[in-house]
C-alpha cells in the first residue's frame, strides 16, 4: 500500500522549478531514503508533503487522502530542516506546547514517554538554546513522534551530529521502523548513513525524480561487473552473449559493456580476439552505493 | 483554534520577554513617579530655593495640584505619553517573530493548516498582551505614589476600569500592527521600530507636517499614536470615544487583513 504518492507534484519559485513534476511513491513500512544534491528540491518536496508550501501543479496523497485532509495529517509527523523549538523554553515545555496544539489526552504522560524514547531526561529544565545539536535533533524527532504518527517525514535529521549522535539517530529510526512499524521518509546527503537504514531510495535532481529503487535492486546494480571497451562494441556484445551465454550484461550509451555475471576475463579476451575485435580496456569493477548515486545524479559533484 | 490560543497564552506566561516588558513598565513608571514626587515635595522646593533656584507661584501651584490630584488623573498623567503602545508593540513583535525565528511556525502550520486560525489566535494574544501591559501600567501608577510619599485621592473603580478600556483599545491595535509586520517580514525589527515611532508620536508629527504642507485635513488625529497621546482628560467624551473606537477598530481591521494576506500568500 502506498503511504505517500505524488503525481506530477511541482513547485515553481519565480522562473525556477524547485520541484518539477515529481512522481514519488513510498510504501508502507519503508525507510525511504530521499537523496539529492543541495538545492535539488528535497526540502521543498517535504514542505509540499506537509502542506507548508502550496504546489504550483500536481498533487500529493498521504494514506490515500489529500495532504490537507485533517485525518491523514494526524497520522504524519514532520521534521523539516531544523527542529522548530522555542529556544527559551525547556525541551519538555516545547513538547507540552506541541501536545497542547495537537489536543492530546494526558499530554504529560505522553511527553515523558517520548522523552524516554528519544533518550532525553524528562527532568531536564535547561532551555533548549543550551542543548547540544544532538539533543536538539533528538528533541525534534520527539516532537514529531507526539500523537503517535504512522509516517515520519524527516529532513536531514543527522545534519550537524557527531558520529555518536549519528549512530544514536540511526538506531532510533531503525527501532521506530522495526518495533513500531513506522514508515519513514528521510532525506539526507550523507549517503553512507542512509544506506545503512534505507529500504527504498528516491534520487532527485533539479527537482525531478531520477530514479526510485529498492535496496535489493540497488544491491544488485552495485554488484561486481566486468568493464569492457572494445572496437565495434555492438558486435562484441552480440558475440559474447552468444559464445559465453551471457544473460546479465548491459551496453552503456558511451559504448562501454558491463557484464554482471561471473565470467572468465581470459575467455572474454579470447573470444573477441579470435573474432578480430580489439579489446581497448578490460577490468573488474566494484561500484559502491555512493558511486552509483553520484553517477545517477550526473557526475562526481558534491552530494 | 482553542488549542492555538491555549499554547499562545501558555508560552506568553513562560516567556522571559513578557516579564521583562512588565518590569520595564514598572521601572519607567517608578522613575516617572519619583520625578513627580520630587517636583511636588515642599522640602525639595526649599532646597532648590536655598541653592538659588527661582521657585515661582506656578511651581507651588503645580506642587499643590499634584498633592490634591485624584488617582485617575494621576494615572492619566503617567500613562498619556504613549509608552504603553511602545511596550505592547515591542512585546508583540518579539512574541510573534519568535514563531518564525525559532521555526515553530512549521509545527503550528503543520498541525493547524488553516492559516487564519493562526492569525485569529494572535489577535486574541494581542488583546491579552495589551490588556496585561495596560493593567500593569495602571496598577503600578496606582501603587507607586505610595512609595514616594504621595497620596492621590481615590477614584471610583468603575472610572478606572473605563479608563483602562480606552487605553487598552489603541494598544491592542498596535499589537496587531506588530503582528502584521512580523507576519510580513518574519522578523521583529520593523515592528519594534514602528512601535517606537508610533508610540513616541514621531509618525503623527510627520503626518501632521505632510498634511500642513499639502493643505490636507489633519489626518494625524486618526493615527493610533495620536489617540493614545492626545487625550486631555482621563475619560474621553462621546465624540472622542467614537474616535478611539472607530480608529482602533479600523486600524485593527487593516492590520488583520494584512496579517491574513501575509500568512495566506507566503509559504512557510
Amino acid at each position: 500500500m502506498a503511504v505517500i504518492q505524488t503525481m506530477g507534484l511541482s513547485k515553481r519559485y519565480r522562473d525556477k522549478w524547485a520541484v518539477d513534476h515529481l512522481d514519488l511513491q513510498v510504501e508502507q513500512g519503508d525507510i525511504y531514503g530521499f537523496i539529492g544534491q543541495n538545492g535539488a528540491g528535497k526540502s521543498t518536496t517535504l514542505k509540499l508533503l506537509c502542506g507548508l508550501v502550496r504546489p504550483t501543479q500536481g498533487e500529493a496523497v498521504i494514506f490515500g487522502r489529500p495532504i490537507r485532509d485533517a485525518a491523514a495529517r494526524r497520522r504524519v509527523g514532520a521534521l523539516i530542516e531544523q527542529p522548530g523549538l522555542y529556544p527559551d523554553l525547556s525541551g519538555r515545555e516545547n513538547l507540552l506546547l506541541y501536545a497542547a496544539l495537537l489536543g492530546l489526552d494526558s499530554p504529560r504522560r505522553q511527553v515523558d514517554e517520548i522523552l524516554n524514547t528519544v533518550g532525553l531526561p524528562a527532568a531536564e529544565e535547561k532551555p533548549v538554546k543550551h542543548y547540544s545539536m544532538g539533543m536538539k535533533q533528538r528533541l525534534g524527532v520527539g516532537l514529531v513522534l507526539l500523537g503517535g504518527p504512522d509516517l515520519l517525514l524527516l529532513d536531514e535529521p543527522i545534519n550537524g551530529l557527531d558520529p555518536e549522535g549519528i549512530r544514536e539517530m540511526r538506531e532510533l529510526l531503525l527501532h521506530l521502523n522495526r518495533e513500531r512499524g513506522l514508515t519513514i521518509l528521510v532525506s539526507s546527503h550523507i549517503l553512507g548513513e542512509l544506506s545503512k537504514i534505507a529500504t527504498r531510495y528516491g534520487i532527485i535532481q533539479q527537482g525531478r525524480m531520477v530514479e526510485q529503487i529498492t535496496a535489493g535492486e540497488l544491491e544488485q546494480k552495485c554488484a561486481d561487473y566486468l568493464h569492457l571497451r572494445a572496437d565495434l562494441p555492438q558486435k562484441a556484445a552480440a558475440l559474447l552473449e552468444r559464445e559465453l551465454r551471457l544473460t546479465r550484461w548491459e551496453m552503456r550509451p558511451e559504448g562501454e559493456i558491463r557484464i554482471y555475471e561471473a565470467v572468465d576475463a581470459k575467455a572474454v579476451g579470447q573470444v573477441l580476439t579470435q573474432a578480430g575485435i580489439a579489446v581497448e580496456e578490460m577490468s573488474l569493477h566494484r561500484q559502491d552505493l555512493e558511486g552509483y548515486f553520484l553517477e545517477r545524479m550526473g557526475g562526481e559533484k558534491h552530494v | 483554534m482553542f488549542n492555538l490560543v491555549k499554547i499562545d497564552i501558555r508560552r506568553l506566561l513562560k516567556s522571559r520577554n513578557f516579564y521583562i516588558m512588565l518590569a520595564v513598565t514598572a521601572g519607567l513608571l517608578m522613575m516617572l513617579v519619583c520625578l513627580v514626587s520630587a517636583i511636588a515635595d515642599p522640602e525639595t522646593m526649599d532646597a532648590m530655593q536655598a541653592q538659588g533656584a527661582e521657585v515661582t507661584a506656578y511651581d507651588l501651584e503645580m506642587s499643590q495640584q499634584i498633592h490634591n490630584m485624584p488617582s485617575l488623573d494621576f494615572i492619566h498623567e503617567c500613562l498619556s505619553s504613549g509608552f504603553l503602545l511602545i511596550i505592547t508593540g515591542i512585546g508583540m513583535s518579539i512574541q510573534v517573530s519568535g514563531d518564525f525565528s525559532s521555526g515553530y511556525i512549521k509545527n503550528i502550520c503543520f498541525a493547524r493548516p488553516r492559516r487564519r486560525d493562526y492569525v485569529i489566535s494572535k489577535i486574541l494574544l494581542a488583546g491579552v498582551y495589551s490588556a496585561a501591559i495596560t493593567a500593569a501600567g495602571i496598577v503600578f501608577a496606582l501603587v507607586s505614589p505610595v512609595f514616594f510619599g504621595l497620596r492621590p485621592a481615590a477614584s471610583p473603580i468603575l472610572s478606572i476600569l473605563q479608563y483602562a478600556f480606552w487605553r487598552w483599545l489603541p494598544s491592542w491595535a498596535v499589537g496587531l500592527m506588530a503582528l502584521s509586520l512580523a507576519a510580513l517580514t518574519r522578523s521583529s525589527v520593523l515592528g519594534i521600530t514602528l512601535s517606537v515611532l508610533s508610540g513616541g508620536g514621531v509618525i503623527a508629527e510627520l503626518t501632521a507636517l505632510i498634511c500642513q504642507r499639502f493643505h490636507w485635513p489633519a489626518l494625524e488625529q486618526y493615527l493610533l499614536g495620536s489617540l493614545a497621546r492626545s487625550q486631555p482628560i482621563p475619560l474621553p467624551g462621546p465624540q472622542q470615544m467614537a474616535m478611539i473606537l472607530g480608529c482602533s477598530i479600523g486600524w485593527a481591521a487593516v492590520y488583520t487583513i494584512g496579517s491574513l494576506l501575509s500568512m495566506e500568500k507566503r509559504d512557510i
